[in-house]
């Protein structure tokens, strides 16, 4: 009876322990969230003394020395801070926030003395650990100071037996130095233990340049080919040269499904940077080992963006033997884009006249305005008009602006593509022309445009260069666009008459500076250095105010050789 | 006060008549100067420096306005100086007698002080033949600038050449004939053998055993032209090389991999450094699989464990008119330039020679970056790394373009050096 009764007091006593233990976490636990909540409101000051209070009994501390931290950082009272976790350590001297939160403290108050002793100490309390080093490491290279963290990572390597455990910090630290050789392979150490430090790894190895990159590139791609280091690789070609070679490290890769989550993610970073045609190689990588429709369509869409029509339709063909409708619409519309791009109209228009029954109305307005845009292309207006009239669809501005310029209605064209946005290289080069006419008609402009929409790069020259003397107010613009149309034909001599004509009939006009320019610098290419320099010296001295002046100067200084020549003629 | 209608009609037309009159004037007459301004108005600081040279060169006379708008240059206002400013995108002001005057008066009353510069002087850069100007801080510079100038080599100098030039520069050569000690890296790399090759080469055809030995014979030519009159401008590695070539005149200091024999083991004992312009005292690094050539480089750059980071350097203020020439070599729009590693970067303060003149150095640091002294009738510049605009300077790096860094501080500093030989000598003051 005695044994049960003295049972019962104990349960009662452990009782209202647990209760007082639970009430005083349940208070501190309010108090840590009043007092987040008053820092929140920017009451810094009130909130430092409920982190105090929450520091109290809860196990895990962390949440109330940050808080501690920010708040006390912005009362601007360091002494305070180091105070409280100085309290806090002597009953946790291993607590690595408490730790971390002392020596940044100490270390962005300049207190080198105090922070090295404070660095001792956490060392002594956790032999055999890396955090200290690491930490105290990092934040000395954060400030600059490099030859102290030198040491503390030389100490590092001493007291843990090498430099395995802190690479991340010596690859920092290496790279910080110029050591890139040094700083690569640490970094390859690193990724054993913190592949999340991916992307300062490609941050600080990406600061190399000259032969220092072909070393980098040597150690990261050494075997055994493992995904972080490769990404790190990838990663730096993204930087140094191109998705190209970017992606080129990564498809070595066996294609685990890290390895094609990995391609997924390099190919929409790809899309987002526009390198289309690496994007739609990543996915064709990534569909090997994942069949999904959806992939299709994205490798088929890449190529279309990245101007590989023949690739899209390839890969419409391909989901097509699949049998799989998810995607049906989309791809219809991707195929009547890609056959528009290869100037196969008619066939783009079969394909609406076979489709365009089981397309949505959205979908089947853009298929019927996009076979109408393939006949524009094609400088078919009349058969774009037929299409749009057949579809029921009104005319976009777009192909409208396009076919009035195709029409010579020069005042027509002019208010549409003034309201696009288009950017195309023809769109600018229309507006040019029809900024610089107040003519409402020019069958001849109309014509020159055709011709090059129907890829005829010299009859659009002879065109542009036959209307210049109808068309008077632009007539300087129409002939310096007729040289450089004569110039990608290879004819430099029609340029060249043409440049000669707009210099000295046209010498107040801005086409006359372009043209002193371009004849340089085919001049140049042709090791007529005299020559060159002599129209580039014209040029800077005639237009001293022209916007081409600084261009100027640069092929002059070419011509002359007193600069390097450029990276792609250096031998 | 009050200005009847009619009378405030005419004086208005007589002033509209005056200022039109005025521009008219101003635009008919050239002004009798030009205002090579060198502080931040100045657009392309490099190429002024040419066009003051080619002027020089021309037969024209120039005057140099020591720390006036960053070291301003005036020249004669004529055509042709206005066309080569025009196309070289170099700023000028045309001023009249009048402002010229007020400029002056200005110079007289601070530490400004107007330097006459008289001829181009002729320049020598010691290079290997056939060598392309782009690795080169200072044929880089000239070429930048428009400057002439002639390669000289080891055959030229043995020759005696040297005297036929006012200006000598040297770069990143390697005096003690140990080819940088770059065979610890490179010793397969194709360029490497090469100029390995061209030194044995070269030393046979002097009659000299050794690299080595033809270096130091080259080192003694030069240091002989410096004493005769001669003005010698070093960067980078020669800095350091040249003095330790000198004051070896007497004693083995090359590795056995260089000339087939030890280093001298009392070297740092045996050296003769009272021959030397800038060093002594100096430790020479025996090792041979360490890459330094001794203790007067700061930064230790290819040396893992002693590289010290680049911090910046301070130019020191001279007095303009007691101390001229100190004065033009650190003329700049920029006091405080940030550093960059070569062979050798930095001078350590425990090996300057007393009476060395330190124009520039890195604050709280045990080293300096730019000196100057006198040797015998002739003086000496030295200034520390390899390329202002390449701080870290990798073998195989890209060359650097100058035309991206028409205002670089550092570029200055060298190109100060190449007008300072023009100046017409003053009676020394101090």
């Amino acid at each position: 009876m005695a044994s049960g009764r003295r049972l019962g007091l104990l349960l009662l006593l452990l009782g209202v322990v647990a209760a007082q233990t639970g009430s005083a976490q349940d208070a501190e636990g309010a108090a840590l969230s009043r007092a987040l909540d008053l820092e929140g409101t920017g009451k810094c000051r009130d909130a430092i003394p409920l982190f105090r209070q929450a520091l109290g009994a809860t196990d895990d501390p962390a949440g109330a020395l940050f808080g501690l931290e920010r708040c006390v950082a912005e009362a601007g009272n360091t002494d305070t801070l180091l105070f409280i976790i100085d309290s806090v350590l002597l009953k946790r001297p291993r607590d690595p926030v408490a730790r971390t939160i002392q020596l940044r403290t100490l270390t962005n108050a300049h207190r080198a003395d105090a922070a090295r002793l404070a660095f001792e100490h956490w060392v002594n309390a956790v032999p055999g650990e890396p955090t200290p080093f690491r930490e105290y490491a990092r934040l000395l290279l954060d400030a600059g100071l490099t030859r102290t963290a030198d040491t503390v990572l030389t100490f590092a390597m001493q007291r843990l037996g090498g430099g395995r455990l802190v690479a991340a910090e010596l690859a920092e630290l290496k790279g910080a130095l110029g050591m890139w050789e040094s700083s690569a392979t640490n970094w390859r150490q690193a990724m054993a233990y913190a592949p999340y430090l991916e992307a300062s790894a490609v941050f600080v190895l990406g600061a190399a340049n000259g032969v220092a990159r072909d070393t980098i590139r040597a150690i990261l791609d050494a075997d055994p080919k493992d995904l972080a280091i490769r990404r790190i690789l990838s990663g730096l070609e993204m930087r140094w040269s191109s998705a190209r070679e970017a992606w080129n490290v990564l498809r070595v890769l066996t294609p685990t499904d890290s390895v094609v989550e990995a391609w997924l993610q390099f190919a929409a970073d790809a899309e987002e940077r526009e390198s289309w045609l690496v994007a739609r190689d990543a996915y064709a990588a990534a569909l090997g080992s994942r069949r999904q429709a959806s992939l299709v369509v994205r490798a088929a869409t890449a190529s279309l963006q990245g101007g590989e029509p023949a690739s899209a339709l390839a890969w419409a063909d391909s989901l097509a033997s699949w049998r799989d409708t998810s995607h049906a619409g989309t791809m219809a519309l991707v195929r009547l884009r890609a056959l528009g791009q290869l100037g196969r109209a008619g066939a783009a228009d079969s394909l609406l006249t076979e489709r365009g029954s089981t397309f949505d109305p959205v979908t089947r307005g853009d298929a019927v305005r996009a076979v109408a845009w393939a006949w524009v292309r094609m400088g078919d207006v009349a058969r774009a008009r037929a299409t749009l009239t057949r579809g029921g669809e009104e005319s976009d501005e777009r192909i409208a602006a396009w076919m009035a310029l195709y029409d010579g209605d020069l005042k027509s064209a002019r208010t549409g593509l003034r309201r696009l946005d288009e950017v195309s290289r023809d769109a600018v080069l229309a507006l040019s022309v029809l900024a610089r006419t107040r003519d409402e008609r020019s069958e001849g402009i109309g014509r020159a445009f055709l011709a090059l929409a129907r890829s005829d790069t010299s009859a659009a020259a002879s065109e542009f260069e036959s209307t210049a003397k109808d068309v008077v107010d632009a007539s300087p613009l129409l002939l310096a666009i007729a040289a450089r149309l004569y110039r990608s034909t290879s004819d430099s001599a029609r340029s060249e008459e043409i440049w000669d004509g707009l210099i000295t009939s046209h010498a107040q006009s801005p086409e006359a500076a372009e043209a002193d320019l371009e004849w340089a610098k085919v001049l140049r290419h042709q090791g007529k250095g005299a020559a060159a320099i002599a129209r580039l010296e014209h040029l800077i001295l005639t237009y001293p105010q022209s916007a081409l002046v600084p261009q100027a100067r640069r092929e002059l200084e070419l011509a002359k050789g007193t600069v390097p020549p450029a990276p792609s003629a250096v031998h | 006060m009050i200005v009847s209608n009619s009378r405030m009609t005419g004086t208005l037309r007589w002033i509209v008549a005056a200022v039109i009159g005025g521009t008219v004037v101003a635009r008919a007459l050239p002004a009798q100067h030009l205002l090579i301004p060198m502080d931040d108005r100045q657009t392309n600081h490099l190429k002024a420096y040419g066009l003051i040279f080619n002027a020089l060169r021309d037969g024209h006379k120039s005057e140099w306005f020591l720390n006036f708008r960053g070291g301003s240059f005036l020249l004669p206002d004529i055509q042709e100086m206005r066309r080569r400013a025009a196309l070289d995108g170099i700023a000028f002001e045309p001023i009249d007698n009048g402002r010229l005057t007020a400029i002056r008066a200005e110079i007289a009353g601070s530490n400004m002080d107007a330097v006459a510069l008289e001829r181009a002087p002729k320049i020598a850069i010691y290079t290997p033949p056939k060598a392309p100007p782009w690795d080169d801080a200072v044929t880089l510079a000239l070429q930048y600038a428009g400057i002439e100038y002639t390669a000289v080599w080891d055959d030229e100098v043995i020759a005696g050449d040297l005297t036929k030039y006012d200006w000598l520069h040297l770069h990143h050569e390697d005096f003690t004939g140990q080819l940088n000690k770059l065979y610890l890296g490179f010793r397969d790399a194709p360029w490497f053998v090469d100029q390995r090759d061209r030194g044995l080469s070269a030393a046979k055809r002097l009659g000299y055993p050794t690299i080595p030995a033809l270096k130091k014979a080259v080192a003694e030519k030069m240091r002989q032209y410096v004493e005769q009159g001669g003005f010698l401008f070093a960067m980078c590695g020669a800095t350091e090389t040249l003095g330790l070539a000198i004051a070896a005149h007497n004693v083995d200091i090359a590795g056995s991999f260089a000339d087939g024999t030890p280093i001298d083991d009392n070297a740092d004992q045996r050296m003769d450094w009272s021959r030397d312009f800038a060093f002594t005292n100096v430790h020479i690094e025996q090792n041979a699989f360490v890459n330094s050539m001794s203790d007067i480089d700061g930064h230790q750059v290819n040396v893992t464990g002693r590289r010290q980071p680049l911090g910046q350097f301070s130019l020191f203020g001279f007095s303009a008119k007691f101390d001229p020439v100190a004065s033009m070599l650190v003329q700049n729009h920029r006091q405080v330039i940030p550093d960059f590693y070569g062979v050798t970067t930095s001078f350590t303060k425990q090996t300057l020679k007393p009476g060395v003149v330190v124009m520039a150095s890195e604050e709280g640091a045990p080293w300096v970056k730019y000196i100057h002294g006198d040797y015998g009738k002739g003086s000496w510049t030295f200034l520390g790394g390899h390329d202002p605009e390449d701080p870290q300077h990798n073998i195989g790096a890209a060359p650097t373009d100058l035309s991206l860094h028409p205002s670089s501080t550092g570029y200055r500093l060298i190109l100060n050096n190449v007008l300072f030989p023009a100046a017409k000598k003053k009676p020394l003051k101090t």
